[in-house]
């Protein structure tokens, strides 16, 4: 990937540039950052030789783009050339571009995967969007007619198509440069316009320009295109859109049967599902369901400020450290307890953690506090403002959002430093149900609540929310949603609300009835029963274990990427572990995680499953995944290079350590061990003497683990495929992962829209090599499984049910799902089937097969 | 003083510009104060004496003193003169590399690509009203004596002086590169710092090897 460097007179400016352009990126940016002079940095200024040092960090194969501010920048810049040996000198690429504007369309970019030449001129180009959106706002209305369908050239030579945006972030980055991509190679001019807002039209080329349309979820785009091959590339276009530009989409949505599953049963459960529809009142619905109860209002509080300069910044300094301490403490208290109640948004609280360990942010506060003599006080809120305030510029609404968790966090060290309650939390002043004689539950009536405030309600007490302000898709309204709190916004009237007042209200329609009459009061009342009752019933058959109607147990395990996910999987019904990626303990890191850090990990995870089986799978890095402790060379094609076990003898250390922790882990519960991208029969007996080599040094240590522990690999090279006989033999169990396999066996990448059909899992070629794994595994007496997305999809799980797999993992939100689906399958009709589909011609053929017991599955607990 | 200049010779003028710098540092603020942003007298001093310490064990040869110089000067001083002298000594070590002795054709060949290095980091051409306009007079001066077969000391007199002239030569200049070009007409009238900081360090070497 190309490398980034931000040049600036100021340390801070340079600092700050390098955050947002690592802000706006998707993935990891090799960024660095060089500004001021002297030792620490304050005098504005440069020093080349930090330019240098910021260049060498970042250097790779593909370059570095240098991007200053002015004047003597320039010069360091030039002079930091100078000073690199002459073959890296030459990969250097100093780029005019304004400093802000370029860096963060150089981001965009850059992990966008552009070459050097690409970024540069996208970042020297940066400014013109800019420039077009405040000269244009008023020809950017006019450009729409009344019916909205004003096409932008008259011309005949220009083709167009139509299509409604259904990724969850419009054409955000990823999707924005998988449409360059897609029409890249074509001899088509092509640009973009969005009908929704009447922006554009754009080069459809540009990163930064398709920026421009702010194409969100919903809105609908225009695509032209001319040229000689305009056909082929609206073509190429379409075909992307329908894939919805290959983005991984919502979690929750990861199969489109339980998606429609779960949609039929919210539907039975809530009364609407028009979340975000404005209300009778104009109030609009964020967290469905129905709530009654007595009104308790919240006051919104503005921190205090005292204005009293600071006598002693050592002391200053050493007050906010304490208050973020006392905070960070409270927040990781906190944090097992909502991780039980909503896994996946508790991350919202490690983003917390992460925010006030955030070096960045700390040192622009205690420079404060030092150069500005302010107190700690004036000096954090200053600098929380400050980070807000970039935050919420951004178009984007994702980081947006994040202003109001930075205020979140502001607001709660404010506390801390305001002395007196030790423990934050007690700024929610609702009684619990034990010191009350209140009967009723509580409607928490507030100016727009934080995430941390939502995270804090007593469970016991609140029935829902009724807000002045918050949209749908801040973070207080997806804890809400996930914690089960019926909630409005929008709701203008609040200081019409008295404490105590009777409410009745829908999360859903947005509706709230104040000072209800009795037959209101008791109809919102026993809906509300209703979907307590049925939410209980749907977890309930979730948990329960699945079989085919005609009594084949299919025994199905969750993939597990973080902790939140794993505390979730077992309420989803996950009966084990089928492959935890440890990979999440090692990325976005500068250095790696101790034996004790990765132990505690992986043993909460493990004592989540109560010793139900869990497969750990080993470190798996190389290809996409780099990490900056482990020395990886730059090579063509990292799919194909040193990845997962290839790298365990470089990296044996770092391997001994993760062992180690795995082993210690262990004894919490059932753990097997499993080993990432095997195509060698050797490559098991290296693993297995370098777990040998972890249990002697524990044993010598006197450290308590579990040992022996079980061994087994995963399948997904063609090697692994026609050696699994050798490797049946020894080894304790597979696991095929159907999403490297399809990739490695059609030799054709997922998600690339022009290889649609290629890279299939159905293609009989991958059906193929599915069986035979699991002849081999069955020949040798060892249990395979398969734990890619296919075997979270209703076709997939019947393909692999009728191929005689008897062991699915999948992602968490897809279990109930599945689980439903195969309580409706007749085994012998999905294994001949499978038999078919081994034969047939192409995917499509195969697909066709097993696509006929979805549209014919029957779903019972839907109403 | 001999023919030849010796590795102690060019320690000796680099160490005397920390005195030189931190005398002069009022004046050159007074004149960057006029058309710039007054830091140029305050710049130089600290540059400076920080070579002055980065020498306390000086290296074995000319050129390694240079490239020391010219590292603690990218790292010090900060403003466009940071780079510029920087670059003056990275590439005035170039011909010096591992020499303790320089002839007069050797002092010519250090200070020629010195200055060919600031043309090039700052492209400024003469009468732009910037360093340049005190380097380029005392070069020339400089290759005109050493035909003549001039002395070490001969050939810094003369550089000194000609460097005087074209600093003073700044004066009614309209400046057209650097933060004093910003003010366009009103930079007329007065001295180029730069150019008036270049001719103290060649007058520091006149006196160091007379």
């Amino acid at each position: 990937m190309v490398g980034l460097v931000i040049v600036s007179h100021s340390a801070e400016l340079a600092r700050s540039t390098a955050a947002l352009a690592r802000a706006v990126s998707e993935s990891p940016l090799p960024v660095a950052h060089a500004g001021g002079v002297g030792e620490d940095r304050v005098r504005p200024g440069t020093d080349a030789t930090e330019i240098l040092a910021a260049i060498e960090a970042v250097m790779s194969n593909d370059g570095v783009l240098v991007l200053m501010d002015l004047g003597s920048a320039i010069l360091s810049a030039e002079t930091a050339v100078e000073l690199l040996d002459p073959g890296q000198a030459s990969r250097v690429r100093l780029c005019p571009a304004p400093l802000v504007e370029g860096a963060v369309a150089a981001a965009v970019q850059i992990t966008a995967g552009a070459s050097l030449d690409r970024a540069a001129a996208e970042a020297g180009t940066a400014l013109d969007a800019k420039v077009e959106q405040l000269s244009d706002a008023s020809t950017a209305a006019d450009a729409v007619a009344p019916d909205g369908q004003t096409p932008p050239s008259a011309s005949d030579v220009w083709q167009r198509r139509r299509f409604v945006l259904r990724t969850r972030h419009g054409l955000h980055v990823r999707p924005a440069s998988r449409f360059i991509q897609a029409i890249t190679n074509f001899d088509a001019e092509v640009r973009l316009r969005n009908c929704t807002t009447g922006r554009g039209p754009v080069n459809g080329h540009s990163l930064s320009r398709i920026a421009t349309l702010g194409v969100l979820h919903d809105h609908e785009v225009e695509v032209e295109a001319t040229g000689p091959d305009a056909a082929r590339a609206l073509a190429a276009l379409e075909a992307l859109a329908r894939a919805d530009f290959g983005e991984p989409v919502l979690q929750q949505e990861t199969t489109p049967g339980a998606q429609a599953k779960a949609r039929g049963e919210r539907r039975a459960a809530e009364t609407s599902l028009a979340s975000g529809e404005p209300g009778p009142a104009g109030c609009i619905g964020i967290s469905p369901g129905h709530a009654v109860g007595t009104a308790h209002r919240l006051e919104d509080r503005p921190p205090v400020i005292p204005t009293h300069p600071a006598e002693d910044p050592d002391h200053e300094v050493g007050r906010l450290a304490k208050a973020q301490e006392l905070v960070s403490r409270e927040i990781e208290r906190q944090l097992p307890a909502l991780r039980a109640r909503a896994a996946a948004e508790a991350q919202i609280f490690e983003a917390h953690l992460l925010m006030l360990n955030d070096p960045d942010l700390n040192d622009a506060a205690i420079k404060r506090i030092r150069s500005s003599r302010l107190s700690a006080e004036q000096a954090w809120w200053q600098t929380v403002e400050t980070v807000a305030d970039d935050y919420r510029s951004l178009q984007d609404p994702y980081l947006q959002r994040r202003a109001a968790d930075t205020l979140d966090v502001g607001r709660r060290v404010m506390k801390a430093l305001g002395g007196g309650a030790a423990d934050v939390a007690q700024s929610i002043d609702i009684p619990s149900s034990g010191e009350t004689d209140a009967v009723d539950s509580i409607i928490v009536v507030a100016e727009e609540l934080t995430p941390s405030q939502v995270a804090m309600l007593p469970a016991d007490r609140v029935a829902g929310i009724v807000m002045r302000s918050g949209s749908s898709s801040s973070h207080s309204a997806i804890l809400a949603r996930a914690l089960g709190y019926p909630a409005v916004s929008e709701y203008a009237a609040i200081e019409q609300i008295r404490n105590g007042d009777r409410i009745a209200m829908d999360g859903g329609s947005g509706e709230v009835v104040r000072d209800p009459d009795d037959a209101t009061w008791n109809r919102f009342s026993s809906l509300r029963a209703r979907e307590v009752d049925l939410q209980h019933r749907a977890h309930a058959a979730a948990r329960e274990p699945a079989q085919t109607a005609d009594g084949r147990p299919i025994e199905i395990t969750a993939n597990v990427g973080e902790p939140g996910s794993a505390a979730r999987a077992v309420s989803q019904g996950a009966e084990g572990i089928g492959v935890l990626r440890t990979e999440f303990l090692f990325l976005d890191r500068s250095t790696p995680p101790d034996e004790d850090e990765q132990e505690r990990k992986i043993s909460s995870i493990v004592t989540a499953f109560d010793g139900r089986p869990v497969i750990v799978r080993t470190l798996d890095v190389g290809g996409d995944k780099e990490l900056p402790f482990v020395p990886m060379q730059r090579e063509m094609n990292p799919y194909l290079g040193v990845r997962g076990v290839r790298l365990y003898v470089e990296a044996a250390e770092l391997l001994q350590a993760h062992f180690c922790a795995i082993l210690r882990a262990a004894r919490y519960g059932n753990v097997s061990i499993m080993i990432p991208m095997v195509t060698l029969c050797e490559e098991i007996p290296l693993v297995r003497g370098q777990l040998e080599a972890a249990h002697q040094s524990l044993l010598d240590a006197g450290v308590p683990h579990a040992w022996p522990v079980s061994l087994g690999i995963m399948i997904e090279t063609p090697s692994a495929v026609f050696l699994a006989d050798e490797l049946a033999r020894a080894c304790d169990f597979f696991s095929i992962g159907s999403n490297d396999l399809t990739q490695y066996i059609m030799a054709a990448e997922r998600g690339n829209a022009r290889l649609t059909g290629v890279a299939d899992t159905f293609h009989p070629a991958v059906l193929r090599a599915i069986a035979q794994t699991r002849r081999a595994a069955a020949a040798a007496g060892i249990p395979c499984s398969v734990c890619g997305e296919f075997a979270g999809t209703e076709e997939g799980a019947a393909a692999l049910i009728g191929l005689g797999i008897t062991k699915l993992s999948m992602n968490g939100p897809a279990i109930p799902g599945i689980k439903a689906f195969i309580r409706s399958q007749v085994c012998s009709d999905l294994e001949s089937a499978a038999h078919q589909a081994l034969r047939a011609s192409n995917a499509a053929e195969a697909r066709a097969l097993f696509e006929r017991f979805r549209r014919s599955a029957r779903r019972p607990g839907g109403a | 003083m001999a023919s030849q200049l010796t590795h102690q010779d060019v320690l000796a003028w680099i160490r005397a510009l920390k005195n030189i710098f931190t005398e002069s540092k009022e004046y050159l603020t007074e004149l960057d104060a006029a058309i710039g942003d007054a830091d140029h007298g305050i710049n130089m001093a600290r540059g400076f004496s920080a070579v002055f310490d980065a020498l306390q064990e000086p290296p074995a040869d000319t050129g390694a003193l240079f490239k020391v110089a010219s590292m603690t000067l990218i790292k010090t001083v900060g403003g466009a003169a940071g780079p510029l002298y920087g670059t003056f000594f990275l590439r005035a070590a170039g011909p010096t590399a591992g020499k303790t002795e320089l002839d007069s054709a050797g002092v010519v060949e250090f200070v020629e690509a010195g200055v060919g290095g600031i043309l090039q980091r700052g492209k400024a051409e003469r009468g732009d009203k910037t360093m340049i306009d005190a380097w380029l007079p005392a070069l020339d001066a400089m290759k005109a004596r050493l035909s003549d077969g001039a002395s070490v000391a001969d050939l810094m007199q003369h550089a000194a002086a000609a460097a005087e002239d074209g600093m003073r030569a700044t004066v009614p200049l309209v400046a057209r590169k650097g933060r004093a070009s910003y003010l366009g007409e009103r930079s007329r009238g007065h001295q180029d710092p730069g150019a008036t900081s270049s001719y103290l360090i060649l007058k520091a070497a006149a006196e160091q090897w007379s």
